[in-house]
């Protein structure tokens, strides 16, 4: 008896799932041309993101040497990151904090505080400045060997010793990059000079596409500065925009890693001072060759990274009728 | 009154005596006898009277010999059907003879000499004439062989690339006369005899020889052209003739630095579309005084010709480059002694004679035209750059005794020396040497045609001395302000010794044709760039396809050149021996092993990787054992036991070491002796020499953050020979910590400097540790000091046996060889045994030097191979001691990543944020054990109470043998 009921609960469960698919697919059939067009982004987006992001996400339950096969752990990655992972804990999360509320928001304002200026100056200059403000963030790497690591050198002849020198705040040459307590400020400071890239873009874009006549409404209405103006058209007006450059910079933030060590040309960084989730990550997937605690790690800061996108869509993200 | 005078005075005495005492010091440093130049001793020569002689010719039979040395194994016997000659068989001692001289005044001197050893190490005698080294120069000279291509057309492999020929030593009785080996004299050197007896005296420094005759002989004088010409015979002269020699096609060479080059551009001829063809010769390395490549050319009649050679010559950036032109071992006439290459980044013809060229008579049939490097157009700028930078260290030297400032840390913007008042001349002097800088720059100009703004580098020096000059208060305000600007003109002057040239082709043609054009055209350019993209699709070379069948696939994680030598010397000893092929391959980078690893890719040998690998490998079971299999305790055998530390893991060896980068101590001994110190040999010694030392504003060099050389000089390692725990956490361990971070917070060794190079070259600091590495360096970029400095093992600490242990911990490079299966495994081994047995490993370090110049020397951890390479016998002593006293570092479970790491935080905690070092230690020594007992679980070693399951066996290295203890 029970079998045979069995069985009938799985047919009518095979059946709602059967008869919503038939649904789906009838429904894609009708609009297939509309597939079709998606069609191309779609396998790409599965099979180069999607699959991997998923695959990968297993290895984090795993115990995975890079070269054996991976064993499973079920949460033991997680658990060790809790409470074993010192430098974690001492160092890579203040730091990455640290890091990512600065060059997040702060740089985030940095970019539509900068846009808003350019957007103030006569027509016919904006396209230099916009150049001149976009240009680091396209040339970033190359910047870094030329300008930075020269100009924050730990001899006498590095820009930052010399001037200092020059003018008499120091008398000896101080190794910028090596000690702990200069290294984090000058990642940040760096970061912010090249951050006005497609964020910074998108924020002018949308500040220009403000119909004009908003504007004078505006005044008609009875606003009376800048400040307000801003406040009261030109932010509402532009939020697709907002929310595009601020998931942007969030993710860059989350992502930087490589900067410290490019800084200090030390992996690790000196004394962990500029060590970021994603050197951490790196740290233990290539140089200790713990890939399955790596993917843990990196699992960690994709969910960090979407819980923030959500908050960022629940600020900037267009509700109905508006 | 309140003080008691005597207080007073002592101070007073001590900066009285002071006072008087100092110049004699400065007086003493510049003391020092040099030898004349050649220059300078001929031209005194021709003062007093002393001319060429003229047409005499005198020889001395090798086996007739006034006196020996008992070191020297010398013996009379017969070589290659020559009875009764010297064979000089070692490199040590030295022969006398002793002869009578009819005629007083200058000769040239031959040998007539045969190479003993197969190796072709160049024959190097040092010569005394009349018991005294008659000029600088001369203090040595060489004995060249003669080398040629095995074969010509070149052979192709199966992708139709051409293979590299093999150079071989031509085997003869050579007879040679002596050139300057510095190449700033292009003629043969002339010695003066006086009437009556006189002796030669023959030391050996290289090779082995038998030398059957020593010829003094007349210079010969070389007419000028228009004395050729009017010597030309009247025959008519042959129409339509155009000949082209190729480059490649080598007669004979004389060094095996010289190269042949595939390189892939239109008009070369012939031309290459991306496969290896071999179209020119020389290039960079073909820079050396003395070096030349010898062409045949068949001349199909009687008449005259022009001469041009096809060249390139892009290194020199607005210098010409020189070379001596003989036709058929003769230099034709006094112009074809010097003639220029200017800088041409194009191809262009170099036409003898230029607008009008000149007329060279060949009768019909084979002759020889060789080009030999000379910088004797430079001569001079380069003496006189010398002598330049050599007077601005004496200024220097002066300036630092005035006001002590020889470290970055003693400079004091703010303080103001009065240079002027105790160095009066100085401003003067700084002036006069600017202006002698310009005068050079002058003088360039007009030898090489270019204007003087081309020689900007040597410009802003000459402008830095005037800057300076005007601005004495300037000068303590940089350490180096001085000593950069002599390096830089030093540096300068070497460049102007070395001559490079790339030659595609020697052209010979009759009078009444033209010379083509050596630019290809733009239509030629363009199909030649279509074809080579065309043939970039279908090139294989490139393409890393490991795990065929019957080949070994090797990786190298090194320079292109060491793995085309690699290559090379594989096709040609081991695969005919063993019948397996193999694929040699570069990898730029170590993290392309895990790919091929996951991708079932892997290679079955790699060489030339990191110390670390093998053990990182070996923990998660991607390697094999080396020692399991058969022959390995042999190869173990042949390298330092010390080098097999960080291979062994778990009862077995994981990897061998191909090379040693080990630390190695440097002095200048002019300045050691010149304060009569003696070199330190413990570490006690040093502390005593330090104050001497830095009462000289210099001080001593110590590797930074090298502690793991105290803890093994004291008898501590890093782990517990268990492996699971460190060794260091016991009072000795402390007391280490302590001891070295003495010799920084209370001797004040220096923590940073901008290179060690450049503080050993300007004396500052004129002994030290450094890496081998900077050997080649000095040996190759400091000629200003090449005969002042040496090296000697590292200082070492006592035991309580008064035995001075010189433990090392130095860097290593190794292989490690991929689990595959059984059959390649196999096969892998065998080529692994080939590549690291002795034999190989020497001729290859042999070649890979003869091939690529110096500067590829291979620090092998073989001392049976160290000693078959060309080391100064004095300098392979203090090589081979470190090398016995090298130790590598260890690797455990969780210490292998985090303990230097970790410790390099420490020791920059204790040395530089002056943090207590007990508190440092034990705060970094928990914090790694932490990582260890992580690591040991996930291994398997202990249990998760730390209960230990497993222990493993950390290499224990014996103590090598020491001279007079057992």
């Amino acid at each position: 008896m029970k079998t045979s009921e069995q069985i009938q609960t799985v047919y009518i469960g095979t059946g709602k799932v059967s008869s919503k698919l038939r649904f789906t697919l009838q429904e894609m059939k009708k609009n297939k041309l509309a597939y079709l067009f998606i069609a191309p982004f779609f396998i790409c987006f599965f099979v180069f993101i999607l699959l991997p992001v998923l695959s990968a996400s297993l290895f984090a339950f795993t115990y995975f040497n890079s070269l054996e096969m991976p064993k499973f752990v079920g949460l033991h990655n997680f658990v060790v990151m809790i409470t074993q992972d010192i430098t974690l804990m001492k160092y890579v999360i203040p730091n990455t904090i640290k890091f990512a509320v600065f060059v997040g928001p702060v740089g985030y304002v940095l970019q539509f505080l900068v846009a808003w200026l350019i957007l103030n100056i006569p027509r016919r200059l904006r396209p230099l400045y916009t150049m001149a403000i976009y240009t680091p963030s396209i040339a970033g790497g190359i910047m870094m060997s030329v300008v930075w690591v020269v100009a924050f050198s730990g001899d006498k002849y590095g820009y930052l010793n010399l001037l200092l020198i020059k003018i008499g705040a120091i008398t000896a040459p101080i190794d910028w990059t090596q000690h702990e307590k200069y290294l984090m400020a000058l990642m940040i400071f760096v970061t912010l000079w090249g951050s006005m890239g497609v964020g910074f873009l998108s924020l002018q874009a949308g500040m220009l596409n403000t119909d004009p006549q908003l504007y004078e409404a505006g005044k008609i209405d009875g606003i009376r500065n800048k400040l307000q103006e801003i406040w009261y058209i030109t932010i509402p007006g532009m939020k697709p925009q907002m929310l595009f450059s601020a998931v942007m910079g969030i993710v860059g933030a989350l992502k930087a890693g490589a900067i410290g060590v490019q800084l200090s040309r030390m992996n690790p960084t000196p004394k962990y001072a500029g060590q970021l989730l994603q050197n951490h990550i790196e740290d233990y997937g290539f140089m200790r060759y713990q890939l399955g605690y790596a993917t843990a790690l990196s699992l960690v800061m994709l969910i960090l990274m979407l819980v923030i996108n959500r908050v960022c869509f629940k600020f900037f993200g267009t509700k109905d009728g508006e | 009154l309140y003080f008691n005078k005597k207080i007073y005075l002592i101070p007073c005495l001590i900066l009285l005596v002071n006072f008087l005492i100092s110049p004699f010091l400065v007086i003493k440093a510049q003391a020092e006898i040099a030898n004349p130049t050649y220059r300078e001793s001929i031209s005194e020569g021709i003062k007093a009277g002393i001319s060429d002689t003229k047409g005499k010719q005198l020889e001395i039979k090798g086996m007739d010999y006034e006196n020996i040395s008992d070191d020297g194994e010398i013996s009379i016997g017969t070589v290659s059907d020559k009875n009764d000659v010297l064979i000089w068989d070692n490199s040590s001692g030295f022969i006398e003879y002793k002869f009578d001289v009819k005629e007083a005044g200058f000769y040239n001197i031959l040998f007539e000499y045969y190479n003993r050893s197969d190796d072709s190490e160049k024959i190097e005698r040092g010569l005394l004439i009349n018991g005294k080294v008659p000029f600088a120069e001369a203090n040595s000279f060489f004995l060249e062989q003669h080398f040629k291509f095995d074969r010509y057309p070149f052979s192709k492999d199966a992708d139709s690339n051409e293979i590299r020929p093999r150079l071989v030593e031509v085997k003869k009785w050579y007879t040679e006369v002596i050139y300057d080996k510095t190449g700033m004299t292009a003629a043969p050197l002339k010695f003066y005899f006086s009437k009556g007896e006189n002796t030669i005296k023959l030391s050996a420094i290289k090779g082995v020889v038998a030398i059957s005759k020593i010829i003094l002989k007349s210079p010969e004088e070389t007419q000028t052209y228009n004395e050729y010409e009017a010597g030309i015979p009247s025959a008519k002269g042959p129409e339509k003739v155009i000949k082209t020699v190729e480059g490649e096609n080598v007669y004979e060479l004389s060094s095996k630095t010289i190269q042949l080059n595939s390189i892939s551009e239109a008009g070369v001829s012939p031309e290459t579309y991306g496969k290896r063809l071999y179209n020119t010769v020389g290039g960079e390395k073909w820079k050396n005084p003395g070096d030349w490549v010898e062409w045949k050319v068949e001349i199909p009649e009687d008449g005259i010709y022009n001469l041009a050679v096809k060249y390139q010559q892009g290194t020199n950036t607005s210098l010409s480059s020189y070379r001596t032109i003989e036709i058929d071992e003769k230099v034709p006439f006094e112009e074809m002694r010097k003639v220029s290459f200017p800088f041409s980044q194009a191809w262009s013809n170099k036409v003898f004679g230029d607008e009008n060229p000149y007329k060279f008579y060949f009768t019909k049939g084979t002759h020889k035209i060789r080009l030999s490097v000379t910088s004797e157009p430079y001569n001079e700028v380069y003496q006189a750059l010398m002598d330049i930078s050599s007077d601005i260290l004496k200024i220097d030297i002066k300036v630092k005794e005035v006001t002590g400032v020889t470290t970055d840390d003693r400079v004091d913007l703010y303080k103001i020396y009065d240079l002027d008042t105790y160095l009066p001349d100085l401003s003067k002097d700084l002036k006069a040497l600017s202006l002698r800088v310009n005068e050079q720059i002058v003088e360039l100009s007009k030898l090489s045609g270019s204007s003087a703004s081309e020689f900007d580098v040597i410009k802003s020096e000459a402008d830095i001395l005037r800057k300076y000059s005007n601005n004495l208060d300037d000068l303590p305000k940089k350490v180096d302000s001085l000593t950069s600007v002599q390096s830089h003109l030093i540096d300068f002057a070497t460049k102007l010794a070395i001559q490079p040239l790339l030659i595609d082709n020697i052209l010979i043609k009759s009078v009444d044709l033209e010379f083509e054009s050596p630019k290809a055209g733009i239509i030629k350019s363009v199909a030649f760039f279509i074809k080579q993209f065309i043939t970039s699709f279908t090139n294989k070379s490139d393409v890393l396809e490991p795990g065929s069948n019957d080949t070994v696939e090797v990786w190298v994680q090194r320079n292109r050149d060491y793995v085309n030598l690699m290559q090379q010397y594989a096709d040609e000893y081991f695969t005919p021996q063993s019948g397996i092929k193999v694929n040699v391959n570069y990898i730029p980078g170590q993290d392309i092993l895990i790919l091929a690893n996951a991708s079932g890719k892997q290679p079955d040998v790699i060489t030339g990787i990191s110390r670390d690998a093998p053990f990182n490998f070996a923990l998660r079971n991607a390697i094999v054992p080396l020692s399991d299999f058969q022959g390995y305790e042999k190869l173990k055998k042949s390298v330092v036991p010390g080098a097999m530390v960080p291979y062994h893991y778990r009862g077995k060896d994981y990897g061998l070491p191909e090379e040693v980068l080990f630390n190695i101590m440097y002095y200048r001994e002019d300045i050691l002796q010149r304060y009569k110190i003696k070199v330190p040999q413990t570490w006690d010694e040093v502390k005593t020499i330090i104050p001497t030392l830095q009462q000289n504003n210099m001080n001593f060099w110590e590797v930074w953050g090298d502690w793991l050389t105290f803890f093994y000089q004291k008898g501590i390692g890093a782990y517990t020979p268990n492996g699971l725990d460190l060794a260091y956490d016991t009072p000795e361990g402390f007391a280490a910590v302590k001891d070295w971070s003495e010799l920084y917070t209370k001797y004040n060794f220096p923590q940073r400097i901008v290179s060690f190079y450049q503080n050993f070259r300007t004396g500052y600091i004129p002994i030290g540790i450094s890496a081998i590495n900077d050997y080649l360096m000095l040996k190759l970029a400091a000629p200003e000091i090449s005969n002042l400095w040496k090296i000697s093992a590292i200082p070492g600490t006592m035991d309580e046996d008064g035995r001075n242990i010189r433990w090392e911990c130095g860097d290593e490079k190794g292989l490690m060889m991929f689990k595959t299966n059984k059959e390649r495994e196999e096969r892998a081994w065998k080529y692994v045994q080939w590549w690291m047995s002795t034999e190989t490993q020497t001729d290859y370090a042999n070649d890979l030097e003869n091939t690529y110049g110096i500067e590829f020397r291979w620090f092998s951890a073989n001392p049976e191979v160290v000693n078959h390479i060309p080391w100064s016998p004095e300098d392979k002593k203090a090589i081979l001691e470190q090398l016995n006293w090298f130790k590598g570092i260890p690797y455990a479970p969780g210490g292998s990543y985090i303990l230097e790491r970790e410790m390099q935080n420490a020791v920059s905690a204790i040395v530089i944020d002056k943090k207590n070092y007990r508190e440092t230690l034990e705060n970094t020594m928990d914090s790694i054990k932490r990582e260890m007992v992580r690591l040991q679980q996930e291994f398997g070693l202990i249990d998760e109470n730390g209960k230990i399951k497993e222990e493993l066996d950390m290499l224990q290295v014996p103590l090598p043998k020491m001279e007079g203890i057992e």
